[in-house]
C-alpha cells in the first residue's frame, strides 16, 4: 500500500493533481488555488470554481476534529467545503460529524480522489465569497 | 467607573469617531509612540479634545531588552542620558539591573518623565501646522466646525504618572527601586499630583504593594497585575484582586492598567478606573511589552464579554440570535460580524464596552452574577451546535459570577 503523505502540503500536492481533471475536464482542467486568505487571518488549503460553484478544502493529515472544524467556518466564504483526507483515515464518524455540519468528506488516494460524502450547498456571506473570489483571481493571474 | 481606552498608531480614525468618544473617560498613550511619534501623536492627542495620560512604559528598562526598537530609543532618550547610553544605537540586546538604577539614575529617570509629561501641553507652540490638520479632521470627522485653540489652550495630561518597575514580591530588589523612586518623586514640585504606578506579579503581591504605596504622592494610585487575564484566572485569583481592592480602595483611586468586563464589575468593590485598548489590551504580560503591536481583527459578544474570530462569532450568533447585538453598528443593513470593516469592529466593541459599563452600574452585584451565569447557559447552548474545536470556553463567566458574590 502506498504510504500515507508525510505533511499536510504533500497530501494537499496529490489532491490538487487529481482535483484539476475530477472537478473538471481533460481539455478545460480545473484550476485550484492553495492557501488562499479565507476570512480573518485563517487560510483555506485549496479552493477552486466547478460548475459555478466556488468549493473549498480543508486538509489535514490525522486531526479530523479540526479540519471538519476549519471546513464549517469556510462554509461562510464559499458555496461548498470539504475535509480532504488520506483514505485510510475515513471513519463513520468523521463523516458523520461532517454530515451534520454541512461539509463534505474527500478521501485521497495514490491514484484518484474519492468524494465520501458530498457537501451541502450553502449561503456564505456575498462579502466574504467575493473577496475570497478575487484572491483567488490574483493568484491565478500571478501564476 | 472612569474608562481609560488606549491609543495606538491604528486607532486614530476610531478616536475621531463620536461613538468611541462618547463611550470612555481618558485616552492612555503609550509613552513608546509618544516619544517615537513625537509631533504626530502631539498634534493628535493636543487636537483631540479628550483628557489622556501617557503611560511611560518604564518596565522595558527592566532586565533584558532584546533588540530594542527604534520607539524604545525614543523612551530612552525621554528617561535620560544614563539609560540612553544603555540602550545604545539600538542593536544590540541590553540588560538592566536593579543596581543600574543608582540615586543618579533615578534622578535622570524621575525627572526626565515627569517633566515630560507636565510639559506634554506645550508642544502644541512647536506644532501649529500638525496641529491645525488633525483639528481638521476632528472637525470633518464630527461634522463640526473647526475651532481654533490657542497653544496656550491645550489641556495637560490628566495624571502625571511616576516612572515604574515590575516587582515579584515586596521587598525584592525591584521594590527597592520602585521606593527610591517614589521618594525622588517626593523631592518634585508638587509632588501630590503624581501618581504612583504599581505593576506586580500576582494578586497577593498586589495587596501588599498597595499596603506600602507612600501617602506623599497622589491617591490616584494606578496597578497592572502582570498575565492577570480575567477570563483564564482561577476563581481564587479573581477575589483576590477584588479583596485587594476592596481593601485599599478607600482613599485611593484605583485604576487597573488592563482590565475588561470583570474590573468594570469591580466597580462595587470600589475600582475607580480601568484601561484596555479598542478590541485588545484586557491584560498583559511582563516582559511581553516589547512584542506589542497592531491587533487581530475581532468581534465582542457582548451578552457573553467574550472576542472571537468574527467568522466563529457569525456562526455562534447565527446559533442563537439572543447572542446579537443591537448597537447601530450590528443593526446597520447587511451587517454581520463576520463582514464588519476594522474600524466598524472596533466602533462595536466601544459601544458595547459602554453597555458594560451601564450594566454593571445600574445592577447589583448578586444581578451581575446572574446575568453572568445566565450567559453562560445561553452561550453554552448556542455553542453546543457549533464544531467541538471552535466552542468557545465560557467557563470564565461562572468564575466570575462566583468571585463577586463569594465570601
Amino acid at each position: 500500500m502506498a504510504e500515507r503523505p508525510a505533511s499536510e502540503a504533500e497530501l494537499v500536492g496529490i489532491f490538487v493533481s487529481h482535483a484539476k481533471t475530477y472537478f473538471g475536464t481533460a481539455t478545460a482542467p480545473a484550476r485550484p488555488a492553495v492557501e488562499v486568505r479565507s476570512h480573518g487571518r485563517a487560510s483555506i488549503d485549496a479552493c477552486l470554481h466547478s460548475d459555478g460553484l466556488l468549493i473549498g478544502f480543508e486538509a489535514k493529515l490525522a486531526d479530523w476534529k479540526r479540519a471538519i472544524a476549519q471546513a464549517y467556518l469556510n462554509t461562510y466564504c464559499v458555496d461548498q467545503s470539504y475535509v480532504v483526507m488520506w483514505h485510510d483515515r475515513m471513519t463513520r464518524a468523521l463523516v458523520s460529524e461532517a454530515v451534520a455540519y454541512g461539509v463534505g468528506v474527500l478521501a485521497v488516494h495514490p491514484d484518484r480522489i474519492e468524494v465520501m460524502e458530498a457537501a451541502q450547498s450553502g449561503s456564505p456571506r456575498p462579502e466574504l465569497r467575493s473577496a475570497l473570489v478575487a484572491r483567488i483571481r490574483q493568484v491565478e493571474e500571478l501564476t | 467607573m472612569r474608562h481609560f481606552l488606549a491609543y495606538g498608531n491604528s486607532d486614530q480614525a476610531s478616536f475621531r469617531t463620536e461613538d468611541v468618544r462618547d463611550a470612555f473617560d481618558v485616552m492612555s498613550v503609550p509613552g513608546t509612540i509618544a516619544a517615537y511619534y513625537a509631533d504626530a501623536t502631539a498634534a493628535f492627542v493636543l487636537s483631540s479634545d479628550l483628557d489622556y495620560v501617557i503611560d511611560p512604559r518604564t518596565p522595558l528598562f527592566q532586565e533584558a531588552l532584546a533588540s530594542p526598537r527604534a520607539s524604545h530609543v525614543s523612551l530612552a532618550n525621554v528617561m535620560g542620558a544614563s539609560v540612553r547610553s544603555q540602550v545604545g544605537a539600538g542593536e544590540n540586546s541590553v540588560y538592566f539591573a536593579p543596581d543600574f538604577y543608582s540615586d543618579p539614575v533615578i534622578s535622570e529617570v524621575v525627572e526626565g518623565l515627569v517633566n515630560w509629561q507636565r510639559d506634554y501641553a506645550g508642544r502644541s507652540t512647536g506644532i501649529q501646522p500638525k496641529l491645525d490638520r488633525y483639528r481638521s479632521l476632528l472637525a470633518e470627522a464630527l461634522g463640526t466646525e473647526v475651532e481654533q485653540t490657542s497653544p496656550s489652550g491645550s489641556r495637560p495630561p490628566e495624571f502625571c504618572l511616576s516612572p515604574y518597575f515590575a516587582v515579584r514580591e515586596v521587598g525584592d530588589e525591584w521594590w527597592t527601586v520602585n521606593e527610591r523612586v517614589w521618594a525622588r518623586c517626593a523631592e518634585e514640585a508638587q509632588p501630590a499630583t503624581i501618581s504612583p504606578v504599581l505593576c506586580v506579579a500576582g494578586p497577593g503581591v498586589l495587596a501588599d504593594a498597595l499596603a506600602a504605596v507612600p501617602s506623599e504622592l497622589s491617591d490616584a494610585t494606578f496597578f497592572w497585575v502582570t498575565g492577570f487575564d480575567e477570563r483564564r484566572a482561577n476563581a481564587v485569583t479573581l477575589v483576590a484582586v477584588r479583596d485587594a481592592v476592596a481593601q485599599f480602595s478607600d482613599g485611593r483611586r484605583l485604576t487597573n492598567m488592563y482590565g475588561g468586563f470583570y474590573s468594570i464589575c469591580l466597580e462595587h468593590f470600589g475600582l475607580w478606573g480601568f484601561n484596555n485598548g479598542l478590541a485588545y489590551s484586557e491584560s498583559r504580560d511582563w516582559p511581553a511589552l516589547t512584542t506589542t503591536g497592531a491587533a487581530p481583527a475581532r468581534y465582542y459578544i457582548r451578552q457573553l464579554h467574550l472576542f472571537m474570530p468574527p467568522v466563529a462569532a457569525d456562526a455562534l450568533i447565527a446559533a442563537e440570535p439572543g447572542l446579537e447585538c443591537p448597537c447601530p453598528v450590528c443593526v446597520a443593513p447587511g451587517a454581520r460580524p463576520s463582514t464588519l470593516s476594522y474600524p466598524d469592529l472596533k466602533r462595536h466593541f466601544a459601544l458595547a464596552r459602554k453597555w458594560e459599563i451601564e450594566l454593571a452600574e445600574s445592577n447589583s452585584v448578586d444581578a451581575l452574577a446572574g446575568h453572568l451565569r445566565q450567559s453562560k447557559t445561553l452561550g453554552d447552548s448556542a455553542a453546543s451546535r457549533m464544531p467541538a474545536r471552535i466552542r468557545p470556553d465560557l467557563d470564565f463567566l461562572n468564575r466570575w459570577a462566583s468571585a463577586l458574590v463569594a465570601d
